[in-house]
């Protein structure tokens, strides 16, 4: 980051091909869409480029990014909740009872013991997140699926590290809640 | 050991945090309440399932999009400066213009208010000397007192003795005749012309 503040923009690309993959799953996992989590991660990478004279080394650049990428996030979410838009999985909160906790699991005729493929897991993970409540899944996503440091993630969500700790702790107890069914049917992923 | 308390240990123990007296005390509340004991199990393989997500490929052609959409918004900057630089031109053009007419105007006006009252009058001399006669006590009176006309010599023939007599009177600065008394030599120059 250094050569790409000194002018060395060939250097960038180095960046991008290193943080990437992280970035978009962060972003997938917390949208639920892919193509939306590809649009923000790009925006996300050529905001860091053309503000790059503001990166401090103070901090890691991946946490930059982030914050980057979750600031983004947080602008789409205000902007949808101010236009009237369809149902989607934005809007969708956690319900109080047990029926809406759920996850509404398609029942393809297979036997509980037979293994789901990645894209099924992935599509359960996606929609038990979704049902986190928003202001959970941040943190949840960025300790369970990116494996940041509480203090790490702290600094990307502009929160302290008891508020961090709580709201993960929170969110793990909704996201045992929500795939609760599908741990008592025993599917094997 | 309650099962708050329980609960909230599970998740220090998740992340790693290790006390051996901790986790034992934990265990046994485990053992004897069924519901910490199932919010333990839901809560590992719940977990454990989280982390077994599959990592999601990005697609091949992201890092030319970012190359892209950079190449792009710098275009997009050096278009906005080159139109902030130009309208800053031509705001500057408009200023000396403004400023050109505006004083053009004045000097018109000032011109047209000079043509109009005709000439300045001339400038008021300021008195520099007292306007009125000191007496003989040397005080100042209150009020000017007129020149007797017998101490004011008025010019009889119109030739030198006039002339030395003239020269004995003289105007001050605000018009006001004062007297000088004519010295012995200049009254036998008189007498003999």
């Amino acid at each position: 980051m250094l050569r790409v503040q000194s002018g060395v923009a060939d250097c960038y690309d180095v960046l991008v091909e290193r943080y990437k993959v992280r970035l978009f799953n962060y972003l997938y996992r917390l949208t639920g869409n892919r193509d939306e989590a590809e649009e923000i991660a790009q925006e996300a990478f050529v905001k860091a480029y053309i503000h790059a004279a503001k990166y401090k080394t103070i901090a890691r650049f991946s946490t930059w990014l982030y914050t980057i990428a979750t600031n983004l996030v947080r602008n789409r979410i205000r902007s949808r909740s101010r236009a009237p838009q369809l149902i989607s999985l934005w809007q969708r909160g956690f319900g109080d009872s047990d029926e809406e906790r759920m996850l509404d699991i398609e029942d393809t005729g297979r036997t509980p013991d037979e293994a789901i493929n990645d894209a099924e897991l992935s599509s359960v993970i996606n929609r038990a997140i979704a049902k986190i409540p928003e202001k959970y899944r941040e943190s949840f996503v960025l300790r369970e699926i990116n494996e940041l440091s509480y203090e790490e993630i702290a600094a990307v969500t502009g929160l302290k590290l008891g508020t961090v700790r709580s709201r993960i702790n929170r969110a793990r107890n909704y996201f045992r809640q929500l795939v609760a069914p599908v741990v008592e049917k025993g599917i094997d992923f | 050991m309650n099962c708050r308390r329980a609960r909230n240990l599970l998740f220090d123990f998740f992340d790693g945090a290790s006390n051996e007296a901790l986790r034992a005390e934990v265990d046994r509340h485990l053992g004897e309440c069924r519901e910490c004991d199932t919010f333990a199990s839901e809560l590992t393989s719940s977990l454990a399932l989280l982390r077994r997500a599959p990592v999601e490929p990005v697609d091949d052609n992201f890092n030319w999009k970012v190359r892209l959409a950079i190449h792009r918004e710098k275009n997009v900057a050096l278009e906005r400066a080159a139109s902030a630089n130009a309208w800053v031109r031509a705001w500057n053009v408009r200023y000396v213009l403004s400023t050109g007419f505006a004083l053009t105007a004045v000097l018109l006006a000032g011109g047209m208010f000079v043509a109009r009252n005709g000439a300045l009058p001339a400038p008021v001399q300021v008195a520099t000397r007292p306007l009125t006669q000191v007496n003989k006590s040397g005080q100042e009176p209150t009020s000017p007192r007129p020149v007797p006309r017998s101490n004011i010599r008025t010019p009889v023939r119109n030739d030198l003795s006039s002339t030395v007599s003239n020269c004995f009177m003289s105007n001050s600065l605000c018009g006001v005749r004062t007297m000088h008394r004519p010295s012995r030599t200049m009254k036998i120059w008189s007498s003999l012309s």
